[in-house]
């Protein structure tokens, strides 16, 4: 009888150290990612800086509808290259699914002509993309601009 | 074989004009190309002795989209492949004036009606299998002008969250022979007599998509192929608004015409065709829709005594599965009044987009 009750008082205390442990570990997690989610408008540091944009500038860029500074068109350049981002960029900024942001876009095209908005798939790529055109902004995690030297935020996105 | 050779020369003239304003061949690469197939069944019952197809009809067809914009040029080429239609829908080059006004020259999809513009051979976007029959194709039976052949501008002006859009163009419109309109054809420029069209259309949207709401408007020169036959103008004023919730769309379209007939015999009627569309998202992505459309004071028009094909009234129901982000597939049952007889009509269908 004894060692029943001593067998699971010893069962719920690994039980709880166990649920801490858990606990700990999502709170670091936590913290890390939320470190990590902040997301900004960026460009070429060669560019001149266009200055803010409103929500809704920014969504319709991204639409393929033009937006202009100074007199030049803005070109919208699409990161791909984390997953996690391009998915939270279509929620917080377009407010929509991907499924449906691409077919506004190809929508957009067969009605009006022109080019959906180029995609990247990977970092460097868009870096490059970035330098070439003077008027692209795009959007990445802003621990990953810290380490570019000719990438600068234009303003937070959240 | 000359007359192949004239044909392939106008062909090679086409392709030449699409890739001269670009500054390498491989640049022309760099634009979209979509391709938009469908099959397509229908079965009728009722009376279907004017109907075209009879019974038992069906369609596989392929519509072939491309567009590219290099900054200052821009080129848009559609062709639609199929069974019994080859046709350059769209030949178009143009270029941007300050970024958000186009000028445009070739062929193009009329600015007239909300329908028009907005789906045309894109099977693949439009909820429905069957068009509206006022915004119908000339072909089948549409009495109003689908595609112009001229000069066209597009421009763009936002405001807040509102974008206004402002479509207006002139060119070579439809001659009428065989019981239906023809447009020009630009692979066979000598069919047909095509006289002076032009309509504008004025759009306003909310950028979000939730509403729109806009006017149309137009007129057309339409020569007869029937050599004791007068010419007919025909003038043409549109409304629309569409409605956008989370779950539910609606869209009406009101659209009023005047056909004028010009020389002995003379006269003029208007009639007014409408339509209510409703959509209903259930399951994800998968809809049920329905449509109502009718027409008033068409009995005694001239001008659509002479189409075999225009439905002056229908009920539609049917119900559209997605099959994945790029494909579709569609059942609907519509009954339709053609000739002062109703025949009823089941249609399946699967369109998709690639790539």
């Amino acid at each position: 009888m004894g060692a029943t009750v001593e067998r699971n008082f010893s069962m719920r205390a690994f039980q709880v150290l166990l649920a801490v442990l858990v606990l700990a570990v999502s709170v670091t997690a936590l913290s890390a990612s939320g470190r990590d989610e902040h997301v900004v408008l960026v460009m070429s540091s060669r560019a001149a800086q266009p200055g803010q944009f409103a929500a809704s500038e920014l969504r319709r860029l991204f639409l393929g509808m033009p937006v202009f500074r100074d007199g030049d068109k803005v070109v919208p350049l699409l990161n791909a290259s984390n997953k996690e981002v391009y998915q939270a960029f279509l929620q917080k900024v377009m407010f929509m699914s991907e499924a449906n942001y691409q077919r506004q876009l190809v929508l957009r095209v067969f009605r009006r002509g022109g080019n959906r908005p180029a995609i990247y798939h990977k970092t460097e790529h868009l870096v490059q993309a970035m330098e070439a055109i003077p008027n692209g902004v795009s959007f990445m995690l802003q621990s990953e601009v810290e380490h570019l030297n000719d990438v600068e935020v234009v303003q937070p996105l959240w | 074989m000359k007359e192949r050779c004239v044909v392939w020369h106008q062909h090679f003239l086409l392709v030449l004009m699409i890739v001269l304003p670009f500054q390498s061949v491989a640049s022309v690469l760099e634009g979209e190309l979509l391709v938009f197939p469908f099959i397509q069944t229908e079965a009728r019952s009722g009376n279907v002795r004017g109907v075209d197809g009879g019974q038992y009809d069906g369609d596989i067809a392929v519509d072939l989209f491309y567009s590219r914009d290099n900054g200052r040029f821009l080129s848009l080429v559609e062709f639609f492949l199929g069974q019994d239609e080859q046709e350059l829908e769209r030949f178009q080059i143009g270029f941007s004036v300050r970024g958000n006004t186009q000028a445009w020259f070739g062929r193009y999809h009329s600015p007239l009606t909300y329908w028009n513009t907005a789906y045309h051979h894109g099977r693949f976007f439009q909820t429905t299998i069957t068009n509206p029959a006022i915004t119908d194709f000339e072909d089948e039976g549409g009495p109003l002008p689908s595609h112009l052949s001229g000069f066209k501008v597009a421009t763009e002006v936002f405001h807040g969250d509102k974008v206004y859009r402002l479509d207006a163009g002139i060119g070579l419109g439809p001659s009428l022979s065989d019981g239906a309109l023809e447009p020009l054809d630009l692979l066979r420029p000598q069919q047909g007599k095509h006289s002076l069209s032009g309509a504008m259309r004025l759009n306003m949207e909310s950028s979000s998509g939730a509403y729109q709401a806009g006017l149309s408007g137009g007129f057309a020169h339409i020569d007869r192929s029937a050599s004791d036959s007068g010419r007919i103008m025909q003038t043409v004023g549109s409304g629309y608004v569409r409605w956008n919730e989370k779950r539910t769309m609606l869209l009406s379209e009101i659209v009023a015409v005047r056909n004028a007939f010009e020389g002995a015999g003379g006269g003029s009627n208007v009639f007014v065709s409408a339509y209510l569309q409703g959509e209903f998202r259930v399951w994800e992505r998968n809809i049920i829709y329905l449509r109502l459309e009718d027409t008033w004071n068409d009995r005694k028009d001239r001008y659509l005594k002479l189409l075999n094909d225009f439905v002056d009234q229908r009920q539609l129901l049917g119900m559209r599965f997605a099959l994945g982000n790029k494909q579709v597939l569609n059942l609907e049952y519509s009954r339709n009044h053609l000739s002062n007889e109703y025949f009823g009509q089941w249609a399946l269908q699967w369109s998709a987009i690639f790539p």
